[in-house]
């Protein structure tokens, strides 16, 4: 019993249940109810009749036993009076019935207390004559009468219950053509209801499973932000909507965890990708340079035997071309991830212009105009003295003669270190050119060969600068053909060589 | 929202099904209850009797129909008041001897517990009172009265003191000078005695005013339309007659159509006997002077009332006088 009652607080199987017992029992009581009124109704139009045929079977009774009365009495013939006393056995036993069933209508009451006068009259006919008295004669006379009487009353009693039966059965007509129009309305009503019924609770039921189906196939799709499923209804489906929820919820949750994570991995592989480029290009920048210390060791010591030979020959000039290359040289095959002062490369640079003086003559003029309170400012080594080679080589190569001016201004900030040439110039697809390369060789992978080959210094500049300063305006090429060239530097004011060491090794 | 209206729409239409299916199963019990309910009573006939009860029969003639009507009217309420079943003989059994005394003979075949009877046709009624008396069946007599059998009592009225009522108010309507024509009608060939002694009330006044003369007596029939003829040859054959004495109801109503009809209004008084409604429009409209009421309804609740007391071993006069009323407008 407790299992059942636990089993109809199920909401849904309640529903259900419930559901399918209204439908059935509201079916199956309309049915019933007009199975039974009909049967009532037909059972009542029977014994509307009933009584007629009672008092049919009364008056047969009677006359079957006046006439075998008057036969015995015409002929004194035993079985007429024994067909005589059965007959009046079954009045006797009408009257009775009729008595003891307490009559519903006085005229009945009233055959059925002539009967016995009847019988009695009879039976006096009889006895009187048996005993051969003409007195019989009024005795039966007397008791033709009575049945006579009893006739007359059945007939108007039979008269009278076919005027009410008729009035009755029109009465019953009538109530029957509103009773069926009603039993009509009934059942179509029931089978309107009964279908609407169960489309609107099965449509209620199954309405949030369709809801949560749909946000499922959503969420199949990827689409985590389907609105939140109603939680009513039924209580199974009130838990399944919350649990669809917290699912949901969950997983939107956790996937966010991992985008979040994911960017973060992203974040931290791109670092690592611009960290080996910065590696890679370190490396470059090292296999070049251990490739370039090879010959220079071998020049410098070369070059330092020939220093001492000139010295010892009295060739001065050849002593201080020679000391200078060799200086050139020990600058050159010096650690490249080093900073040096502004002061060391400006050296570098003045060793560099003797030496293209030497070869160039007086054709190619160099001018500085340093101010010396910036030369301790940090450099990468090598960046002024190829901007410088670049100039003689590219811009003033193709000419008879040329002015290269190298100025180092300060101000409370920044330290501009400007490389100018009167040369050819540089159509402005050239710079272009080599802004690009430098910013394809920051973004290429690790290892990858860079195809160009000219320019390659000062593309190498650039992008030492760029990752010495961190900005990418570190150095700027203004040029204009057949006019010259002019490259910017410009250094942070507070950044000096030995804070920058570190960064670069 | 378009879900939520489609819901609410279903939720209405399913209370309007379920209103109409509560309303047809309502209809349906009810019409089922209406029929049981005539079925049951019809199986009661017209009466519901019960064997304990009295079963008083009347017989009541149907020459005088309207006093009949009235007479059982009364009869019906008495027999409710004292528990009776009353079973009434049809009329078309009260109007002739024949049928009559048959009626009779069948209540006593029938060994009903009390008969009332008005006595017309007395002689036919001979067999028939003695098989009453001899099976000891209690009966009583209604305005006529037969004294020679065993009856138990007699109700209705003075029929001398009717007489003279009847009198007294033709007298008045023309100033005691008139010349009266009378119209009644016997329940006996013999005019009976309550006839008589109405004749004999009527010239008993007659007598004691000078200028009152009875010129015609002339007893009414049941024929349609006999009332009138008989009104109308009064009145041509007899042209001083200025004052008609009708003493039934119908004799009544028919002497004011035929006065009316003869446009003798104005120079012939109409005494009549009983109110019906009829009667009561007439006396209204003055086309009548007067009426006498024999209280035929006080007649049959009093007969009834009587043999109840009878019946229940109460003793009950011989003669009860329901009194005579004189009325006019």
């Amino acid at each position: 019993m407790l299992r059942v009652l636990h089993g109809l607080s199920n909401t849904i199987r309640k529903r259900f249940i419930l559901l399918f017992l209204s439908t059935t029992l509201l079916t199956s009581t309309v049915s019933l109810y007009i199975f039974f009124t009909y049967a009532n109704l037909t059972e009542n139009m029977g014994s509307m009749f009933a009584t007629s045929t009672m008092l049919d079977g009364m008056l047969t009774d009677l006359d079957t036993a006046n006439t075998n009365l008057y036969s015995f009495l015409e002929s004194r013939n035993n079985d007429n009076l024994l067909n005589f006393s059965k007959m009046a056995d079954r009045l006797q036993l009408f009257s009775d019935e009729a008595h003891t069933n307490q009559p519903t209508d006085l005229y009945l009451e009233d055959i059925a207390r002539m009967i016995p006068s009847y019988l009695a009259e009879a039976r006096l006919a009889i006895d009187t004559r048996r005993a051969r008295d003409p007195a019989y004669i009024s005795h039966y006379d007397l008791a033709n009468k009575t049945m006579g009487y009893i006739r007359s009353y059945s007939d108007a009693l039979n008269i009278r219950q076919l005027q009410k039966n008729t009035t009755l059965y029109q009465n019953q007509s009538r109530y029957m053509g509103w009773l069926k129009t009603a039993s009509i309305v009934m059942i179509a009503d029931l089978i309107i209801l009964s279908v609407l019924l169960v489309l609107y609770m099965t449509y209620k039921m199954t309405d949030p499973i369709l809801k949560l189906a749909r946000a499922s196939e959503e969420i199949s799709k990827g689409n985590f932000d389907t609105p939140e499923i109603p939680v009513t209804g039924e209580e199974e489906l009130r838990v399944m909507a919350q649990a669809f929820n917290g699912m949901k919820n969950s997983i939107r949750t956790y996937i966010r965890e991992i985008h979040d994570q994911s960017e973060t991995e992203s974040l931290l592989m791109e670092q690592q990708m611009q960290n080996m480029k910065m590696q890679n290009l370190l490396d470059s920048s090292r296999l070049q340079a251990l490739q370039a210390q090879i010959n220079p060791h071998f020049l410098f010591n070369t070059l330092n035997a020939g220093v001492q030979l000139s010295m010892m020959e009295g060739a001065d000039r050849t002593t201080e071309f020679l000391g200078n290359l060799s200086d050139l040289f020990r600058y050159n095959i010096q650690n490249p991830d080093a900073i040096v002062t502004l002061q060391d490369e400006v050296s570098h640079v003045r060793a560099y212009t003797e030496l293209m003086k030497v070869r160039f003559g007086t054709s190619i003029q160099f001018l500085f105009d340093i101010d010396e309170a910036a030369l301790s400012v940090g450099i990468p080594p090598l960046s002024i003295q190829t901007i410088v080679e670049n100039a003689c080589i590219h811009g003033l190569g193709n000419k008879e003669s040329g002015m290269i001016r190298i100025r180092i201004s300060e101000s409370t900030t920044l330290v501009t270190i400007s490389i100018s040439d009167n040369g050819s110039g540089m159509e402005a697809d050239i710079i272009h050119d080599i802004y690009k390369r430098t910013d394809e060789m920051l973004s290429d992978i690790p290892g990858k060969k860079s195809g160009h080959t000219t320019g390659i210094g000062l593309v190498n500049v650039i992008q030492r600068l760029r990752i010495f300063t961190g900005q990418t305006n570190a150095l700027e090429i203004l040029s204009e053909s057949g006019v010259g060239t002019t490259v910017t530097i410009r250094l942070k004011r507070d950044r000096v060589a030995s804070d920058d060491n570190a960064l670069l090794v | 929202m378009k879900a939520l209206k489609l819901g609410f729409l279903q939720k209405i239409i399913i209370v309007v099904l379920a209103v109409i299916l509560i309303a047809s199963i309502v209809t349906a019990v009810w019409l089922s209850g209406m029929m049981a309910s005539q079925m049951s009573s019809a199986e009661q006939f017209s009466q519901s009797i019960h064997a304990e009860k009295p079963h008083v029969f009347i017989l009541v003639s149907n020459i005088d129909m309207s006093f009949r009507e009235a007479f059982l009217v009364g009869a019906h309420h008495a027999a409710e008041d004292n528990d009776i079943d009353l079973e009434v003989a049809d009329a078309v059994n009260t109007g002739s001897p024949e049928t009559y005394a048959n009626a009779m003979a069948a209540a006593v075949a029938a060994r009903v517990d009390g008969i009332i009877l008005q006595p017309a046709w007395r002689e036919a009624l001979t067999d028939a009172v003695k098989q009453a008396e001899d099976k000891a069946i209690p009966f009583m007599t209604v305005e006529e009265d037969v004294t020679t059998s065993g009856r138990i009592s007699n109700i209705g009225f003075n029929s001398f003191e009717f007489g003279n009522l009847i009198a007294r108010l033709a007298g008045e309507a023309s100033n005691y000078q008139c010349k009266i024509a009378v119209v009644f009608r016997g329940l006996n060939q013999d005019n009976g005695m309550e006839s008589n002694l109405k004749i004999a009330g009527l010239h008993d006044i007659a007598a004691h005013y000078g200028g009152m003369k009875i010129v015609r007596i002339e007893q009414g029939t049941n024929a349609f339309f006999g009332a009138e003829e008989t009104i109308r040859d009064i009145l041509t054959q007899n042209p001083e007659v200025n004052t008609l004495i009708c003493m039934t109801a119908r004799d009544t109503v028919a002497a004011a159509q035929t006065v009316l009809d003869l446009n003798r209004l104005k120079d012939v008084q109409i005494i009549g006997t009983d109110l019906t409604p009829e009667i009561q429009i007439l006396l209204d409209k003055k086309v009548l002077y007067g009426t006498i009421s024999r209280n035929p309804e006080r007649i049959g609740y009093q007969s009834v009332e009587a043999m109840a007391r009878h019946l229940s071993g109460k003793a009950v006069p011989d003669f009860i006088d329901v009194g005579l009323e004189a009325m006019k407008k």
